[in-house]
């Protein structure tokens, strides 16, 4: 046998060293959740929207709220300059920046003929315009406003006036900002009064330092406020961030250690040695290191999420090694000479089946599937090689026989009267389809990305109370434009403005503040004609003053826009230059319909991405079903009959649907990843039914099976008690599943029956 | 030391406290659960720039429940209507319009604060700096000066000034000037005062508020 040959052995050691090495030497774990998230098909749409998204998560939102606002100022810009410093921070807003107002004015006051606010614009369009701006601006001499020299004689029309005031509408808040804080006073009623900073981090939300760093900062801004009467509020990525990696590490290490040590004593108990547990976990583990080496080396890194996904197969891998250790001690009881050889036939088959059912992942065209793909057949390639090849060679000590209760026990599980029911694979096709039909009738598969996290409730009802109090509503929906010059994309955006203007979408863009040169031109022209007009000969005859002198026109320069203090002022919108194309995005509440363009896309990142999970979930759907096809394929091709093989298949695949149907009894989340539990339970399922088939003392496989079902039960099944509801689910189906399976493999024995008689 | 302390920090509140009551009185007097308010105004608006003051004339109309109306009557005719939904501006060439006014927001806030015999918002953006009774016991003044930097760049002063009946019964706000840092300076004042106090007008009254 190849397998006990001492250059393979060798060989196999060198694989696992250089694969190990490469995993150490070029490891690369991406963390970034939106790195899950199903990519758009188009490169320069993920990665403008990879920019919308980074600045959107550095943002943090801070809220004081008391009743008496001249405290609230002080105390909280006290606390706010307190960590301006630090360089956590790129930016601390709390007031209006009169510097940036300056500066704004600075540069587009030489230029003022060239703007009209948006409102002026459309009336550039209507008949009797001279008119109506004239009104307009009579209106304002007569209106509240106070009148200065410098007003008159620089803004006459008072267009550019109107111009500026209408930058306040980029913001969607409703800020009161007449004292210069951003503030929501609510004097008039018994509520509190509250004053809002934004905050802009300094470098990525989902590193776990920041996290915490700017979680003690709210802690202690909070403690200190609360100590004036002061109630401190917030909410950003970086909070939901932090506690989600809180919950994490808790339920890790409570679920984790758990489960950990629950093993151990198992093992130990069962092999009343600690040297199978030693080497199985060394096996594992070296299995892990390989497949990470060969993941790492086909994809460049790999996401943390398949990473943590593809450590599951320690509970498809630990299969092997039981299989082999009962194997060796029912030997060393019957006191006969143990050989792997006698193994591999059950092994590889079991291996084969699982390995399909895994690179149907591959199928799905989704990254993160693919790396769970390779990660998963290469690691359970890897154990397996361990076990046959390494296990016979390092472990030379005579085994002890298996404990008499544990033998009794399998007895019973292999008798138990619900695998009799099973026995017949028209009852199993039966069942199956019968638990589909009520799948079918009950499941409500809920493929919304938001639903997949469990977010805490606290941090839900601060962002909720930040949002009634500025009355600002979540935007899920974005026009992305994009364009190779400044000038194309402003064209484009006020292409898409007026379709959207059309469709009853009210919404300022770039292009509305800073339009492109022929529009500048256009305005300009329209401010002359008024001046020199009739009416506006008039006007400035009514006031005493002489008509201003005409000037040339000059374009307002469109790079501008790309430095502050515009860049800053546009921060939200425009996304910089990306693979040579300028980008911008305009948000919309509404729903909207716009044509297929080359330059403008609608981008509902959360609805985008659901249905992309949709589309997954079904694609996973049918990887399901064909893996099914293909096995029942292959093992009636190459191994036994067709009933047999559909009986072989259909054991695995019911425990799969029946768990699903349990879960959606149960509420649970359904979704793409209780498709993956089905393969994952029908892989594992699989190895159960082929070793039990192959073997020539069923009990001392049931043995092995009963072990390695109770690890992956507690390993995966103390998920189920998650706050995350897609974990829950995905432990409530495999701990389901995988009882269902051990409950009712011993079924296949029967056909042991059959060929006997 | 600590009474020491304390004792000059009363001598320094206790005179703005007085001053403060003296106008808080008055609006008090005049307009204490006032359920309507309509008056005639006239605005004088003297800029240093110009040969001749602006002058325009016109109705302003409040009703706690409902907002406020400011209608220029002459030289141009617009009406102004601000309540929760917003401001809304009708004109000859437009009707109710909603359009984002935000001088107009902050002066509506102003008067409504006034008329409502309010002054949370008003003191937290202005210190008064003067307050009085006339000798002949018949007016009062308050002199208004912004806190924040911000209003102060277009605002240097606010005066109020009222009357008071023989005896001595506040009767509201008769004129409001504004002074800009330029001194350049806004009157308004106020006369044919219609004003319901306790009792809900009549509907009619009500009726360009809808």
């Amino acid at each position: 046998m190849i397998f006990s040959k001492l250059w393979f052995r060798v060989l196999w050691l060198v694989i696992i060293g250089l694969t190990g090495f490469h995993a150490i030497k070029q490891l690369q774990v991406e963390t970034n959740i939106l790195k899950l998230l199903p990519q758009y098909e188009s490169e320069l749409t993920n990665e403008l929207m990879g920019v919308a998204t980074e600045r959107v998560n550095k943002q943090l939102v801070l809220m004081a709220s008391a009743k008496s606002d001249t405290d609230l100022k002080e105390h909280f810009k006290y606390q706010l300059d307190a960590i301006d410093n630090k360089v956590l921070y790129e930016n601390i807003i709390y007031q209006i920046d009169t510097n940036q107002m300056s500066g704004l004015y600075a540069i587009l006051a030489p230029r003022r003929f060239n703007f009209l606010s948006h409102d002026d614009a459309i009336l550039r369009h209507q008949k009797g315009y001279h008119e109506h701006l004239l009104t307009l601006a009579r209106e304002s001499l007569y209106g509240v406003q106070m009148l200065s020299q410098e007003q008159l004689t620089t803004d006459p029309l008072f267009t550019f006036q109107r111009f500026m005031s209408s930058f306040g509408s980029l913001n969607q808040m409703a800020l009161d900002v007449s004292e210069g804080y951003f503030m929501v006073e609510q004097s008039a009623t018994e509520q509190p009064s509250h004053m809002l900073a934004f905050v802009e981090l300094a470098s990525s939300a989902f590193l776990p330092d920041n996290q915490n760093a700017v979680h003690s900062d709210i802690i202690n801004m909070r403690k200190q406020l609360a100590e004036q009467g002061i109630e401190l509020k917030s909410f950003g990525a970086v909070m939901y961030a932090h506690q989600a990696f809180q919950d994490a590490k808790k339920e890790i290490s409570t679920v984790g250690v758990g489960s950990l040590l629950a093993i151990v004593a198992l093992i130990t108990l069962a092999f009343r040695s600690v040297s199978p547990l030693l080497l199985s976990l060394s096996a594992i583990a070296l299995g892990l290191l390989v497949a990470l080496g060969v993941t790492v080396w086909v994809f460049g890194a790999i996401h943390v999420f398949a990473l943590v996904f593809g450590a599951t197969i320690a509970g498809v891998s630990i299969d092997y090694c039981f299989h082999y250790w009962v194997d060796a001690h029912f030997r060393a009881a019957e006191q006969k000479p143990f050989n792997v050889t006698q193994l591999l036939p059950a092994l590889f088959i079991g291996f084969g089946s699982s390995a399909l059912v895994y690179l149907g992942f591959l199928l799905t065209q989704y990254n993160v599937l693919a790396q769970i793909a390779v990660f998963s057949v290469t690691g359970l390639l890897a154990v397996l090689m361990n076990v046959v090849c390494l296990f016979p060679w390092i472990h030379k000590a005579t085994v002890k026989p298996a404990p008499k209760p544990l033998e009794r026990f399998s007895e019973l599980v292999i008798n138990n009267p619900i695998q009799r029911l099973l026995r017949s694979p028209g009852w199993v096709l039966g069942l199956l389809f019968t638990a589909m039909g009520c799948l079918y009738l009950i499941a409500q598969p809920n493929d919304d990305v938001r639903d997949l996290q469990h977010l805490s409730p606290t941090l839900k009802a601060e962002e909720q109370a930040i949002r009634n109090a500025l009355d600002w509503q979540p935007i899920e929906q974005y026009v992305l434009v994009h364009d190779d010059s400044m000038s194309g994309l402003l064209q484009t955006e006020a292409k898409v403005l007026k379709m959207l203007e059309s469709q009853g979408v009210d919404v300022l863009g770039v292009s509305d503040f800073i339009p492109p040169v022929e529009t500048q031109l256009l305005n300009f022209q329209a401010m002359k004609a008024t001046l020199e007009s009739a009416a506006g000969q008039q006007y400035f005859q009514e006031l005493g003053m002489a008509v201003p002198e005409p000037v040339d026109f000059k374009p307002f320069a469109l790079n501008q826009i790309t430095s502050p203090p515009l860049s800053t002022l546009f921060n939200q919108r425009l996304l910089g230059t990306v693979l040579d194309q300028y980008g911008l995005l305009i948000p919309v509440q509404q729903p909207i319909s716009l044509p297929d363009d080359p330059h403008f896309s609608i981008i509902q990142q959360a609805e985008d991405t659901s249905a992309l999970f949709a589309q997954f979930r079904m694609t996973a759907t049918w990887v399901l079903s064909g893996a099914v096809l293909v096995l029942l394929l292959g093992l009636s091709l190459f191994k036994y009959g067709f009933i047999q093989s559909l009986h072989l298949v259909l054991l695995p695949l019911l425990g799969g649907v029946v768990a699903m149907l349990f879960a959606a009894v149960a509420g649970l989340h359904l979704s793409l990843f209780s498709v993956l539990a089905v393969l994952l339970i029908l892989g594992m399922g699989l190895d159960y039914v082929v070793f039990l088939t192959e073997s020539q003392r069923p009990q001392t496989i049931m043995m092995a099976m009963l072990l390695a079902g109770t690890t992956t039960v507690l390993a995966f099944g103390l998920l189920a008690l998650s706050h995350v509801p897609v974990l829950k689910s995905f432990g409530f189906m495999v701990g389901v599943g995988m009882v269902w399976v051990l409950m009712t493999a011993p079924a296949i024995l029967d056909w042991r029956n059959r060929d006997d008689s | 030391m600590k009474i020491k302390v304390f004792c000059l920090l009363l001598t320094m509140v206790l005179p703005l406290h007085a001053e403060d009551s003296i106008l808080v009185e008055q609006l008090h007097q005049a307009y204490d659960q006032v359920q309507y308010f309509e008056a005639e105004f006239v605005q004088n608006k003297q800029v240093k720039f110009l040969s001749k003051p602006l002058v325009s004339t016109g109705v302003i109309k409040y009703a706690p429940t409902h907002g406020m109306i400011w209608e220029v009557v002459k030289p141009i005719w617009v009406k102004t209507k601000i309540n929760n939904e917003g401001i809304f501006k009708t004109n000859s060439f437009e009707q109710n319009v909603k359009v984002n006014d935000v001088q107009m927001q902050a002066v509506a806030d102003i008067l409504g604060e006034l008329l409502g015999a309010r002054l949370d918002r008003m003191r937290s953006q202005f210190e008064l700096s003067a307050s009085q009774l006339s000798d002949d016991q018949l007016h009062w003044e308050a002199t208004l000066i912004p806190r924040s930097k911000l209003i102060k760049k277009a605002l240097a002063q606010l005066h109020i000034e009222g009357l008071l009946d023989e005896a001595g019964q506040g009767q509201g706000i008769s004129k409001i000037t504004l002074v800009d840092p330029n001194e350049n300076i806004t009157t308004i004042v106020f006369s044919e005062v219609v004003m319901f106090n306790e009792q809900s007008p009549p509907a009619e009254l009500l009726h360009d508020f809808q």
